[in-house]
């Protein structure tokens, strides 16, 4: 009986430690029909007419990108659908290596490393924020093209050659909110509420810094750790001073409680944006009491930007939300920055793909991707608000953007 | 400093109870430190979650079938794999249940996703004004709801056969097997109604916040803090112990900041235990 108990008890420790990925499997796979993992000539990252690039990005784990990875293999499989890259004129197919790395920051770095040093990628996909910012250390440090998605430009370390990343800025993002709340009839007191991680505080001086240009004044501030379920204190504070516009940069469950508590105790801003939270689709399960909520977006449906038809029409029934289809098609857009650079270098040579992406200049998914010289290019920032479940553009108004909501409706 | 901030914290507490119950009522008996058991205060709220999404009823209804389903899944965990590793060592079922917390993450992952939910109630956002003071709706029934599990779980424990059984078993194992109690059963059943005390608190959590596969860990902490000031298996200590810890959030957040919250808490966490290590709550033994 004990030993019955102890077999158990060992197989449920074994199936937990492979399960929460402290084996050392990762996936591989790959977007080509005729791929392999039969290793490819040492120097050219070429395997019979193949060019191989790669991507190490979490498919499981805490933080799986399953729509950005879907980005990339979409953007693989178009240029295939032309005939491929064009290395010494002639046309090759390209070859997408997948490596899992379970969201797990280490094995991200040794899946990078298997990419060039066994794979001989001739260019990387990134992986998401974080991931991004190690990834582009190791790419200069290994001489292998790196194309970034999902990064704010402050974010990313600069590059020495290799690493490139085309995103929006933080700035532009604060710039944009300011302007549309400028024009939203509010007393421009202002109430800012982070995480107090250390990306928290650098977004409160972001935002009070752009705000102020505006006209907008810190009336009540809190920094308070991830977990935090009672903002009773600061709601309170908010109320007294009356401040009619709400920054929010915490973790999605802190802003789930916030948004709760805050109807609770009959606090409504004019205007509330909830940075990283409800940038992601799980803020519409927070349902009616979400809407309204304004975000910052690199991509909407109805920003007028190149392929939104055809994205949203090969990836919209798998991802039907926007801040799905918007990591997709950042995702896109790095993908097809790489792959223009490729077909520039007319080779497989890191080193002149490196240079090539450097001088990327040309119109992609997220719009005009012009680089700075610095391994940098921004792309344009679009404002949404939440709406029945989705997000809607608000600003810039385009064809297809709605009116800003005022107050939120979830929070009225 | 003002009334609407205590009573956020009073309220607040009353959930923190609920989380503590639990955990503290296995420990007291079993003698086991649950490692697990915020992973079973999530299933609690995914198992409503379920129900709910299949029926549209209300997450209170929900509640029970929530609390049931709980129990009958942990049943079977303590009667066949924890017990017997009770009798072999002290580490060998912390570490079980260590690898079960693991599992259960991992297969609600695989099974939900790791988006945040929230059980849809119109009480999860509404507010009432009492005596001047507003306060939300939710945490008023979270609060009521501690209030009639613990006293449930008192009387239970005082005032039944069954009740005097667990204490039995609790007090002297083999003892109690010697007079023809069955300890196996006793320790499964202790352990099942525990998961459905965190089964509500799950589902009191999932209406007032959120959750996710991975959003156990801090309730875990709680459940601990709670424990330890109220007193490991007392329930009226545990009750007072978790409006003790709402307080006193809440006045470290108005006085220094939301920032050193977590500091007071953890730091009134360790002297209580350096100092008075049987809890706030409960009476010194003398010899």
């Amino acid at each position: 009986m004990i030993r019955r108990s102890l077999m158990i008890c060992g197989l449920a420790i074994c199936v937990a430690m492979a399960a929460a990925g402290c084996g050392s499997s990762s996936s591989s796979s790959s977007s080509n029909a005729s791929a392999s993992n039969a290793s490819a000539p040492a120097s050219s990252g070429t395997s019979g007419g193949t060019v191989t690039i790669g991507t190490t990005i979490p498919e499981s784990g805490s933080t799986p990108l399953l729509s950005e990875l879907d980005g990339y293999k979409l953007a693989v499989s178009d240029a295939n659908s032309q005939g491929g890259v064009t290395i010494g004129g002639k046309k090759e197919k390209l070859r997408l290596v997948v490596l899992d790395n379970q969201s797990d920051l280490n094995m991200a770095t040794q899946q990078l490393r298997q990419l060039v040093l066994q794979d001989n990628v001739v260019g990387v996909l990134a992986g998401c924020c974080q991931q991004n910012i190690q990834e582009a250390a190791q790419a200069d440090e290994l001489h292998v093209p790196l194309s970034m998605c999902c990064l704010p430009l402050e974010l990313a370390p600069p590059s020495r050659g290799y690493s490139f990343d085309a995103f929006q800025t933080l700035a532009d993002g604060a710039t944009e909110f300011f302007k549309l709340a400028a024009n939203a009839g509010t007393n421009k007191k202002m109430v800012i509420v982070t995480n107090n991680d250390p990306s928290g505080p650098a977004d409160a001086k972001l935002m009070s810094g752009v705000g102020s240009q505006y006209g907008f004044t810190v009336v009540a501030h809190a920094a308070v750790p991830a977990g935090t379920t009672n903002f009773a204190s600061v709601i309170s504070q908010a109320k007294s001073a009356g401040a009619q516009v709400l920054v929010a940069q915490m973790v999605p469950p802190d802003c789930f409680a916030m948004w709760k508590q805050m109807k609770a105790l009959g606090y409504t801003p004019k205007i509330a944006i909830g940075q990283q939270c409800s940038q992601t689709p799980g803020w519409a399960q927070l349902g009616p009491l979400g809407d309204g909520t304004t975000t910052i977006l690199s991509w909407t449906k109805s920003a007028g930007l190149p392929l939104t038809q055809h994205i949203i029409s090969a990836l919209g029934s798998k991802w039907k939300d926007t801040t799905d289809l918007q990591g997709a098609a950042s995702a896109y857009n790095a993908a097809q920055v790489l792959i223009a650079a490729i077909n520039r270098a007319g080779s497989t040579d890191r080193t002149k793909v490196a240079q090539a992406l450097q001088q990327t200049d040309g119109t992609f998914a997220l719009g005009k991707v012009v680089s700075n010289g610095k391994g940098q290019a921004k792309t344009p920032t679009f404002l949404g608000q939440w709406s029945g479940g989705d997000v809607v553009q608000v600003y810039p108004a385009e064809s297809g953007a709605e009116k800003l909501t005022v107050p939120p409706s979830g929070l009225s | 400093m003002n009334a609407t901030v205590i009573a956020a914290g009073i309220l607040a507490g009353g959930l923190y109870a609920l989380i503590g119950l639990g955990l503290s009522l296995v420990f007291g008996v079993l003698k086991l430190m649950n490692l697990a058991y915020a992973q079973v205060i999530i299933i609690g709220a995914y198992v409503a979650w379920l129900i709910i999404d299949h029926t549209g009823v209300d997450p209170l209804v929900a509640l029970p079938f929530a609390m049931a389903a709980t129990a009958l899944m942990a049943y079977p965990f303590q009667r066949f794999l924890l017990t017997g590793l009770l009798r072999t060592s002290i580490t060998a079922p912390l570490v079980a249940t260590f690898g079960l917390a693991l599992l259960a993450q991992a297969g609600l992952q695989a099974a939900f996703g790791i988006d945040e939910r929230s059980l849809p109630a119109a009480y999860g956002d509404s507010g009432l004004t009492v005596l001047g003071v507003r306060i939300q709706s939710i945490y008023l029934i979270a609060f009521a709801l501690a209030g009639v599990l613990c006293l449930a779980t008192h009387l239970l424990l005082t005032q039944t056969r069954i009740g005097s059984a667990v204490r039995a078993a609790a007090a002297d194992p083999q003892t109690a097997s010697v007079l023809g109690m069955d300890v196996d059963r006793i320790y499964a059943w202790t352990f099942a109604f525990s998961a459905a005390l965190a089964a509500a608190a799950g589902v009191m959590t999932g209406v007032a916040q959120s959750f996710t596969p991975a959003s156990g860990t801090p309730l875990l902490l709680t459940g601990f803090a709670v424990m330890a000031l109220g007193g490991i298996g007392g329930v009226g200590g545990t009750f007072a112990a978790g409006i003790f810890l709402g307080v006193l959030q809440s006045l470290s957040v108005s006085l220094f900041g939301a920032g050193y919250q977590d500091l007071v808490v953890y730091l009134t966490f360790f002297l209580v235990l350096s100092f008075r290590p049987t809890g706030l709550f409960t009476r010194r033994r003398t010899a």
